[in-house]
């Protein structure tokens, strides 16, 4: 299994999280599913899909929430047969956040929500502050995510 | 076609990359269309080749086609991929049995229920293995019957005057592999005292299942886990560094402690053993262990 | 939470030494119900404590002693304790050097008996 960041100072807090939680698949992202940091995934258009799903999910629980007049909902945990997901926003001086991780039966979600807790204080504390991103644009999408998947792929 | 056939085959053409080729070709193969769960399976594999649950299905094709030989290979890609793979420690236990290695077969399947506890069918399967398998194929067939212990039979202790060659001899009787005498004199030494160390391999005494085996190498890779396990939740609970877990289970009780840095001993007591007594007990045994470790300079 | 689960918990939390009691889902370690004193974090001790239990489970299992009744980790600064209440809860409590284990133990293990019948 291996773990690769597109920001290093992902890496360490990233690491801890997928010792303590046994995570089998984690994914690092902002908001439009731009990945940061990845641990598990094989395969770059694996990585893409989860990366987008995930994203649309955050997106669209963001959007019932402010229907109902929640500001955000907390964590998301859909339990599977064999594995179950996790996925919760956290913000950042480097700006939101989102995780998303997938775990099997050797652990559970106790375990995966009680050190996602500790991973998002983590990600705030190494996060650069004076780095914000500038907003990307469109055009610079396309060429970022293939920025960040050769990087995450090492291609 | 059945519905979730047709769902998934739907799925498949819109998305010919997505995963959904694993439930197809499982749903395929429980139908009975084999040939069509192979070339499902096959293709998907193709796109997907480091996909753990795939390899899953596929395995289970072949054993359904008979090929043993192809199961037991896409098991052992599944359990590359993903070590700790209910599905594919089953499956390689299934193998192992119809090849007739018994114990190998048995391995897999404790293996499996040290991951999932509550797994049924590996708790029937391991039932059936134990009651089924032929003696021959057990490690304690060279003794007769009678002269297995169980755990709660008492067993006189190895001779403590005797010399170690001795004492190991008394050992492997009990289908105990031969290891240092550390816990020589006290009851069961070698059946129901382990000394091992954090990286889960055997240093001393040594672990007899119900039926005789030599259990020790099992056991020491699972308590490497509970030790491990045991720091990181006093750790968080901010308890301080723990000192011992007690287990009452159904047949035995089992108390495990950390001897030093680096080295773990469970003791195993039968339930008849009042728990305060069987802590008495490990706790000398510790000390045992701890003074024999600083022999050799550990 | 449920007047059977909520007596339980009461019961155990009178034991000398007791820090918090609760009932937590085996599987997911998630807390069901509750009674903990200021600063025991529920969260931790319900997910933590599930994992150890499975952990020490698969080992009782591979050794063949079968299945876990009882379990009790004792540390320099107090001490884990947890009763299986199948088929898919686990009564959990948490207590200081002072506790008396043994009216404990007879305690978690009624609770997890009741539950099952």
């Amino acid at each position: 299994m291996t773990t690769t960041v597109v920001e290093p100072w992902a890496e360490q807090p990233l690491l801890r999280y997928v010792t303590e939680s046994s995570a089998r698949l984690v994914v690092l992202m902002t908001p439009a599913g731009q990945v940061l940091a990845q641990h598990g995934f094989a395969r770059a258009v694996d990585l893409m899909a989860a990366s987008a799903l995930g994203a649309a999910i955050m997106a669209a629980s963001g959007a019932l929430a402010q229907q109902i007049g929640e500001r955000t909902f907390g964590a998301l945990f859909h339990a599977g047969e064999r594995h179950g997901i996790h996925l919760a926003a956290c913000s950042t001086p480097r700006g939101a956040l989102i995780v998303l991780t997938v775990f099997g039966k050797e652990t559970s979600i106790g375990l995966v929500d009680l050190f996602y807790d500790e991973f998002a204080a983590a990600l705030r504390r190494a996060a650069p502050a004076d780095q914000l991103r500038e907003p990307v644009l469109a055009e610079d999408f396309e060429a970022d995510l293939n920025r960040s998947l050769a990087t995450l792929f090492q291609r | 076609m059945a519905d979730d056939v047709r769902a998934l085959t739907a799925a498949l053409a819109r998305d010919p990359s997505s995963l959904a080729y694993a439930e197809l070709a499982e749903s395929l193969r429980r139908r009975g269309q084999r040939d069509e769960a192979l070339r499902v399976a096959l293709h998907g594999l193709a796109r997907h080749p480091q996909h753990a649950d795939g390899h899953d299905v596929l395995a289970r094709i072949y054993s359904d086609l008979g090929d043993l030989d192809r199961a037991q290979l896409a098991w052992s890609k599944v359990l590359e991929l993903a070590p700790e793979h209910p599905g594919a420690l089953k499956g390689v236990a299934f193998v192992r049995f119809r090849q007739g290695d018994a114990r190998a077969a048995t391995e897999a399947l404790e293996r499996a229920l040290a991951i999932d506890p509550d797994d049924e069918a590996a708790q029937r399967a391991l039932e059936t293995m134990r009651r089924d398998a032929p003696v021959a194929d057990l490690p304690t067939a060279e003794l007769p019957a009678a002269e297995l212990p169980t755990p709660g039979t008492p067993v006189p202790a190895p001779d403590a005057g005797a010399g170690p060659a001795a004492q190991a001899g008394a050992a492997r009787g009990a289908g105990v592999r031969a290891r240092p005498p550390v816990f020589s004199g006290f009851d069961r030494a070698t059946a129901d005292i382990l000394l091992l160390d954090e990286r889960g391999l055997v240093l001393a005494g040594g672990l007899a299942s119900p039926s005789g085996g030599d259990v020790s190498e099992l056991a020491a890779a699972g308590l490497a886990g509970v030790s491990g396990e045991a720091t990181r939740t006093a750790q968080h609970l901010a308890l301080g560094g723990w000192r011992t877990i007690v287990a009452e289970a159904e047949s035995a009780n089992l108390v495990v402690a950390p001897v030093g840095p680096g080295a773990l001993l469970l003791v195993r007591r039968d339930r008849s053993m009042p728990v305060g007594l069987a802590l008495r007990f490990a706790e000398r045994a510790r000390g045992t262990a701890s003074a024999w470790l600083e022999g050799q300079g550990a | 939470m449920s007047e059977e689960l909520a007596r339980a918990l009461d019961r155990i939390s009178r034991v000398r030494g007791m820090r918090g009691s609760m009932w937590v889902s085996a599987d997911d370690g998630l807390p069901v119900a509750q009674l903990l004193m200021e600063g025991v974090p529920g969260r931790a001790v319900a997910a933590l404590a599930a994992s150890l239990v499975r952990k020490v489970s698969g080992s009782a299992g591979a050794v063949g002693a079968g299945r876990v009744r009882f379990v009790q980790m004792e540390a320099a600064g107090g001490t884990l304790l947890v009763a299986p209440a199948p088929p898919d809860l686990l009564v959990v409590a948490l207590a200081d050097g002072r506790v008396n284990v043994g009216l404990a133990r007879l305690e978690m293990m009624r609770a997890a008996a009741a539950l099952a019948r």
